[in-house]
């Protein structure tokens, strides 16, 4: 069993046979031409058209993040005009939200992750995967179209009647661009509820299922349901800002707290949709590092339901402050401090994992953990927010900004990363340097609380958001936000480079380098076309894990 | 084709009919807040013969139907929590 | 069996339908296939109660715009359009159990009547654009109503064209699929595609169950 080799070293005689000629059959090798992978039907090509896509993306929304965090080392204004700062935190906005975010676990690691861990060949329609491909692309255009011809400087939020009325920026552009990638999502999702329903193996049941897919299954229900209204509140939009209907400007009797329910029924369950997956690779990482079965399988799945359906009642904590009815929003207080618990308890059952087992500090690992943390901190958080009074005072303050950063950044990005070097043996066949990943998996850590947790107590302290200039007593938290964004961005460019150097010199990958457990693992890295030789039949329960046995092979897929 | 298994579309197709008359019709009476009800009553009542009948729902597997119960019950969460904001703004 | 059935039935042209390779058996292919059908019915209830529902908050804003704005649609064609929209729909139901029952030929001529009842509705529905556009309803183009109304009786057409615009664009799609498989079922068993003739049926019956709660929230909202 070949070893991870640090960047250039002795490793095991032949296991760094690197040659493309020597590279065995797979999904990878199936067809080399550019079109058979951009008309591939292949849910694992699929899933790498995505993840190069959104990784452009993320650089590009990060780009936009460095110059907020340039503009913000000093309190004036005096980097970017207040018009051109509003349209980098838009457009930082709706890139990381509906072109990084929403499609990253679930249209990357899920596209190529679902069919086989529950032993199928493929998703149920697979020309509908690719076509929810093309439609994020489209999408995808319409929007950097936007940005090219000026930007849009409404917020990711697209508040009317600003949006509608006053804003002459190119909102219509990045409002097509989000209805098309909405489709995509919906598309995605679909595909993904059939075929946990249809397109699973002999003996895999539903309670035998790994957390990831009972994650993504619930990640789909909501996106099936949720964006749908996202769309129709975008097309609302549009026939205010160019008819001049007024459904939601107050000047021609409409009303804006419409917008702002229609915006926000779609917009809390889709942080559902952006946590829901990570929390499912979450319990695969975890589970694996510490070698134990997870703690409380059913409950974990049974959370993953409920933070789901909870998720649904919650939207109106967005608007506490807007105008909406007092009894409203207790109501809706009432249920986001509900959704919290099924969520408390996944953080709990995680940490129970991790009990008498035989934890391995790889990198996917410390990417898991991580998440736990950092989870748990912006969840809190969350907390204080869903507090009516608390939330009069912090609404719109900096403190709302690190409580979502820590949750999708702190959380969802962490474990997308964890995800990804855990499974990158599986997609590419090629092993990394876990000591690089390892590195960069703490710089993020690092520079990511140096980034978000000043920024609590920039809120605490009053201060507003989507304001490029602030008193000069802010000074001192801001310059080290924008410090720990230094290091954070080193922390996601590492990546690029050991993870790239690896498809290149990285040693081939065995089927099962984590002594993982799941289907994904029983079949070759990178797996077969077709997924399995043969349809495999399931037996056992998930997480087959022994702890105190597998003593000496539970370091070997690290260095 | 036997023509008893044509009879049950024919049948529903003229309750259709009959309905639409109803609330059509209803519509020239002066009800005042009973020609809502009855319209919205009526439209409630043809959706269901459309979908219990032509879509044949509850021959269909048992996802199906649970689908169909979740988009209705999902709906319903986004008028039941949002109307009573309009509702009770003035209190 | 007639005669002529067992003559149809002799002269069938190709295989049953081919199993995707992605599915074990043709079963499970049609249970995924008529299951992704009805979750994207599900999406499209989102997508028009959304839109319903804002009708619903405009017209509580409004009452007595809308009222007035309503009384100017057409009754007598929106009435008969409902009517075509429903015997359309049991066309194609009684065109999905003559599939079923591999009838070819009159699954073919309930397919092509269903077709032809859309495009009536659509002829019928763009006729009533037509008399709108004379009577100075259309929003952004010509609008012109009594000043005491004007706002409301705006988002009312505005809304108007929107809804019954989406619901045409729906229609379509279900128009060119309803012929699509009238020309398929004419080359082929219709058993073989019987399956796929269900889910375009639950497709069409959708679209008419919109039209079905738009007729009453156009039309009738005020009528006395």
């Amino acid at each position: 069993m070949s070893s991870v080799v640090d960047g250039i070293g002795a490793g095991i005689p032949g296991s760094r046979d690197t040659r493309r000629s020597d590279a065995p059959s797979s999904y990878l090798t199936d067809g080399m031409s550019i079109g058979s992978w951009l008309a591939t039907h292949d849910h694992k090509r699929i899933a790498i058209l995505y993840a190069i896509t959104i990784t452009a993306f993320f650089f590009i929304g990060g780009a936009a993040a460095t110059l907020i965090r340039l503009e913000l080392a000093t309190p004036a204004g005096d980097l970017v005009r207040a018009e051109t700062y509003n349209k980098l935190f838009t457009m930082h906005g709706v890139i990381m939200v509906w072109f990084f975010l929403i499609p990253s676990i679930p249209a990357t690691l899920g596209n190529f992750l679902v069919p086989l861990m529950i032993g199928a060949r493929d998703l149920a329609f697979p020309r509908l995967n690719l076509t929810s491909f093309y439609l994020y692309v489209g999408g995808a255009v319409f929007t950097l179209a936007a940005m090219i011809a000026g930007g849009v400087d409404t917020g990711w939020t697209f508040y009317a009647p600003f949006s509608t009325l006053f804003s002459n920026t190119h909102v219509l552009y990045v409002l097509a661009g989000v209805f098309v990638v909405g489709f995509s999502s919906i598309l995605t999702g679909l595909n993904i509820i059939v075929t946990v329903h249809k397109m699973r193996a002999p003996g895999m049941t539903w309670f035998r299922l790994p957390l990831f897919v009972w994650a993504q299954y619930a990640t789909s229900a909501i996106l099936v349901l949720a964006t749908p209204v996202l769309a129709m509140t975008l097309v609302l939009l549009t026939v205010e800002r160019v008819f001049g209907i007024g459904i939601f400007d107050p000047a021609l009797g409409g009303d804006p707290l419409l917008f702002q329910h229609l915006f926000w029924f779609y917009s809390h369950p889709a942080v559902y949709i952006m946590v829901l997956p990570a929390m499912g690779v979450v319990s695969e990482l975890v589970a694996n590092g510490a070698r134990n079965p997870v703690f409380g399988y059913k409950t974990m799945a049974f959370a993953i339901i409920a933070i789901a359906v909870i998720g649904f009642l919650v939207w109106g904590h967005h608007m506490f402050v807007s105008g909406q009815s007092m009894y409203a929003g207790i109501v809706f207080s009432f249920m986001s401090f509900l959704v919290a618990i099924p969520s408390a308890v996944k953080v709990f059952n995680w940490t129970a994992t991790l009990w008498h087992g035989r934890i391995v500090y790889t990198a996917p690992m410390l990417y898991a953990l991580g998440f736990v943390g950092l989870f748990t901190i912006g969840g809190m958080t969350g907390l204080f927010l869903a507090a009516l009074a608390l939330d009069v005072h912090l609404t719109d303050t900096y403190f709302v900004i690190a409580h979502f950063h820590y949750i999708m950044v702190g959380g969802t990005v962490s474990a997308y990363l964890g995800g990804v070097h855990f499974w990158w043996p599986k997609i590419t066949g090629r092993l990394y340097s876990d000591r690089w990943a390892r590195f960069a998996a703490v710089l993020l850590f690092v520079g990511f609380n140096f980034t978000f947790f000043p920024q609590y107590l920039l809120g605490i302290a009053g201060m507003p958001r989507r304001y490029h200039e602030y008193p000069p007593e802010f000074q001192t938290l801001n310059v080290l936000s924008s410090a720990g964004a230094l290091v954070l961005a080193l922390g996601y460019l590492l990546p690029l480079l050991y993870l790239g150097w690896s498809l290149f010199r990285g040693p081939r990958a065995p089927a099962n380098p984590w002594h993982a457990t799941g289907l994904e693992w029983q079949t070759t890295s990178p797996p077969p076309t077709h997924n399995f030789a043969s349809t495999p039949v399931v037996t056992a329960p998930p997480y087959a894990y022994v702890p105190m046995r597998d003593v000496v092979d539970a370091r070997e897929g690290t260095q | 084709m036997k023509a008893a298994s044509v009879r049950p579309y024919v049948v529903t197709w003229i309750a259709l009919i009959v309905l639409l008359a109803i609330t059509c019709g209803s519509s020239f009476i002066p009800l005042h807040g009973f020609n809502l009800a009855v319209n919205l009553a009526v439209a409630v009542a043809k959706a269901l013969l459309v979908v219990v009948v032509f879509m044949r729902l509850f021959r269909s597997a048992g996802m199906v139907i649970v689908v169909a119960l979740i988009a209705a019950l999902d709906l319903a969460i986004l008028v039941c929590l949002t109307l009573p904001d309009f509702l009770a703004r003035g209190f | 069996m007639t005669p002529a059935c067992a003559s149809l039935r002799a002269a069938d042209h190709g295989p049953a339908l081919r199993v995707a390779e992605q599915f074990e058996e043709a079963s499970q292919q049609r249970a995924a296939a008529t299951l992704g059908m009805w979750i994207f019915l599900a999406t499209e209830v989102m997508f028009f109660g959304a839109l319903f529902f804002a009708y619903s908050i405009a017209r509580y804003q409004f009452p007595a715009a809308f009222a007035a704005a309503s009384r100017h649609t057409n009754i007598v064609l929106g009435t008969t359009n409902t009517a075509v929209l429903l015997t359309s729909s049991l066309f194609m139901a009684l065109a999905v159990k003559c599939a079923e029952e591999d009838l070819r030929r009159a699954t073919v001529t309930l397919l092509a009547i269903t077709g032809l009842l859309g495009l009536a509705f659509m002829g019928i529905k763009l006729t009533e654009y037509a008399l709108d556009y004379r009577d100075h309803l259309v929003p952004a183009v010509n609008f012109a109503f009594d000043p005491a109304y004007a706002r409301g009786a705006l988002v009312f057409f505005g809304l108007y064209f929107l809804t019954t615009g989406l619901h045409l664009v729906h229609l379509s799609v279900g128009i060119a699929l309803v012929a699509l498989f009238a020309w398929r079922v004419a080359r082929r068993r219709p058993n073989a595609l019987a399956d796929q003739v269900d889910i375009v049926g639950l497709y069409w019956h959708f679209v008419d169950i919109v039209w079905i709660f738009l007729y009453p929230c156009l039309y009738l909202v005020s009528r006395t």
